[in-house]
């Protein structure tokens, strides 16, 4: 018999519920409710042209910097301003510091606690995953606190302030590191890949990046050391756990492209594009367009491109209506992105044929996350190396005009883009989706439903009260629905609640 | 070092209080061995400030440790008695808490709470900022 329940989701940034129909113990449909409204772009029309760069790292306290980059590229885009060189090295490097920083709590202190739930207290790996993984005490858990906690250091130190720094600005940044800030900041990276080669790989990145096919991950696995890392551990416990078959959705993914400097090795720039139908093809911003029949926002405000479309709440009576997310679309499909559609739309051989064989599980999702620092780090190794002391970090860009434009980053759950049109020196219009808007988006006008909500198709579900499974799947996308305020409460429970963007 | 760390959102009147302690302190001239830190929303990134202090004050809005609108002061351990909570990507300061033990920080650091639960008046702030002086210098 048919049961729907509906699923306050913790361990995500903000508010989420989750709504699913579980008949015969499979779940047969589901609904992503994002549960608060942003409001961000109404509160910029109006304002000077530059204020992007001071109000939109507030979108989010856990990838701001991503929000500033955007902004920055969106004035750039319209003053059609060159950005100094060494100011591109340096959004670079805070950029995949604010990526490393996520990529390891993500898996070991969000989606990994699910492990030690106790629908696995049978399985032979449960013991280790819950003295692995357990909340605040678990040795992985500690183990990430503690590498990462220096991580933004490197954001701080180049750019005087995180989180929400506005050091990024047209033409490149206002800070102007010295030899001593980069020895610093060298110093926190080598010693977090020291500890990543150590605790999450188990063997050096060159090893790891050497793995081409799902037998030599296999045969990488059989190794004492790589079997008992974090990412060893990772991947055996979700194969036990059978995440490697639940999961699986829409197979079309969005990346743009992003970490490609001139004059540096490239190996882990992501080359940017959308895979549908097995094919890669070319990312254009015109194509992206926003959606809103089961958003509450007006009918009124067209669907569209972003340049075109409004945000105008609205809850109306009686309507299907049903999240404050709008659903995005490229080309009007609804695609995934974040590390996994990086890898893919790279046609990285190791993940196309892991995809190919289980496809797009939430287990696959997570592999792809834990391992990205491994892309990053030698590329921020080589961006330190690259900046010239004597050369400028920034370009004036000159007059500010009037115009239209984008900015667009590959940020840490995926593609972030703002849309900007100034008028009279003043903001006429801005719309942001942000990478969970992509992921967690309600259906379209065509009802088709977004990522989320067609990767929780088919999932097993063994019991309805506790139905980790879901969470399994809806974690595996690492949203970031909105900034959220915490105080101290007596049960545990999250109060005093206050959303800024979604 | 002994450090004052006010926790919440000023805009958000129901967690405003840690902030609004803050602005008030803010105007004592505090000796130097005293940092006063914004922790604004922040969470484990907080962790540096607990490493570098012998004594951590933390005021933030709290619910259920007493009757509503009472100044309460609460030991760490008073703490640790919570299930599972609730957190997000920075974890949030009661997640930090919460890992103090295994970090090795408890029992080395003695922690403080002074927590409220509602809309402070100028009064409670006022007797709450004395309270952490008190306290931070105990």
């Amino acid at each position: 018999m048919a049961e729907t329940i509906q699923i306050p989701l913790n361990r995500v940034e903000g508010d989420l519920e989750v709504k699913v129909t579980i008949d015969n113990g499979i779940v047969t449909d589901a609904w992503m409710i994002g549960t608060m409204y942003r409001g961000i772009e109404k509160m910029m029309a109006g304002r000077a042209a530059l204020d992007g760069l001071v109000i939109t790292p507030r979108v989010c306290g856990i990838c701001s910097t991503s929000h500033l980059l955007a902004a920055a590229r969106a004035l750039e885009n319209i003053f059609e301003s060159p950005v100094a060189y060494n100011g591109s090295l340096v959004r670079q490097l805070v950029l995949g510091a604010e990526k490393l920083q996520n990529d390891v709590r993500h898996v070991n202190l969000m989606f990994s606690a699910d492990f030690t739930n106790k629908r696995y207290e049978k399985k032979s790996l449960y013991e280790e995953a819950v003295k692995r993984y357990q909340p605040y005490a678990g040795t992985s858990v500690i183990e990430v606190i503690q590498a990462s906690k220096k991580i933004p250091e490197i954001i701080a130190i180049l750019g005087g302030q995180w989180p929400h720094s506005s050091f990024i600005v047209p033409g490149g940044i206002t800070s102007g590191p010295s030899g001593a800030d980069l020895r610093q900041c060298k110093m926190i990276l080598s010693g977090f890949r020291r500890w990543y080669e150590k605790q999450i790989l188990g063997s050096s990145i060159k090893k790891w990046l050497q793995i081409q096919t799902p037998d030599q991950l296999d045969s990488w696995l059989e190794e004492e050391s790589h079997a008992e890392s974090d990412l060893g551990f990772l991947i055996r416990c979700g194969r036990e756990f059978e995440l490697d078959t639940i999961g699986t959705g829409h197979e079309s993914y969005l990346a743009v492209p992003e970490h490609s400097l001139p004059g540096i090795v490239t190996g882990g720039a992501v080359s940017g594009g959308v895979l549908t139908d097995n094919k890669v093809h070319p990312f254009s911003q015109q194509d992206v367009s926003e959606q809103i029949r089961y958003s509450y926002y007006l009918d009124a405000g067209k669907s569209g491109h972003p340049m075109e479309t409004s945000t105008r709440p609205a809850v109306p009576d009686n309507s299907k209506k049903y999240s404050w997310c709008k659903a995005p679309r490229y080309d009007g499909q609804a695609v995934e992105t974040g590390p996994l559609a990086e890898l893919l739309v790279n046609e990285n051989p190791l993940f196309k044929e892991l995809v190919k064989q289980n496809g797009n599980s939430a287990l696959v999702r997570e592999i792809a996350r834990l391992t990205r620092p491994a892309r990053l780090l030698p590329l921020m190794e080589a961006w330190f190396n690259d900046i010239d002391l004597n050369a400028p970090f920034y370009r004036n860009p000159g007059e500010f005009i009037d115009g239209e434009g984008f900015g667009l980053v590959q940020a840490p759950r995926g593609f972030l883009g703002h849309w900007l049109q100034i008028s009279d020196g003043r903001i006429e219009h801005y719309q942001i989706i942000s990478p969970t808007t992509w992921n967690a988006s309600p259906r379209d006008n065509n009802d088709i439903r977004g990522p989320i909500e067609e990767a929780l198709i088919g999932t097993p579900v063994q019991d309805s009260k506790n139905p980790v499974e879901v969470g399994h799947v809806v974690r595996s996308f690492d949203l970031c629905m909105v900034c959220s305020v915490h105080a101290v409460s007596k049960t545990g429970s999250t109060c005093s609640r206050v959303q800024f963007g979604a | 070092m002994k450090t004052i760390l006010c926790a919440g959102n000023r805009y958000c009147a129901e967690d405003s209080f840690g902030p609004m302690v803050y602005d008030v302190l803010c105007k004592n001239n505090l000796p130097k061995n005293i940092e006063l830190i914004d922790a604004g929303l922040a969470g484990l990134d907080l962790l540096c400030h607990f490493e570098k202090s012998d004594r951590v004050i933390v005021i933030d809005s709290v619910s259920g440790f007493s009757a509503p609108e009472e100044l309460v002061t609460i030991r760490f351990n008073e703490l640790q008695n919570n299930e599972t909570i609730d957190y997000g990507h920075s974890g949030g300061l009661q997640y930090l808490l919460h890992c103090l033990p295994a970090l090795e920080i408890i029992p080395k650091v003695d922690v403080i709470l002074i927590g409220f639960e509602g809309i402070a008046d100028k009064e409670t702030i006022a007797a709450a900022a004395s309270l952490a002086l008190e306290s931070v210098n105990a």
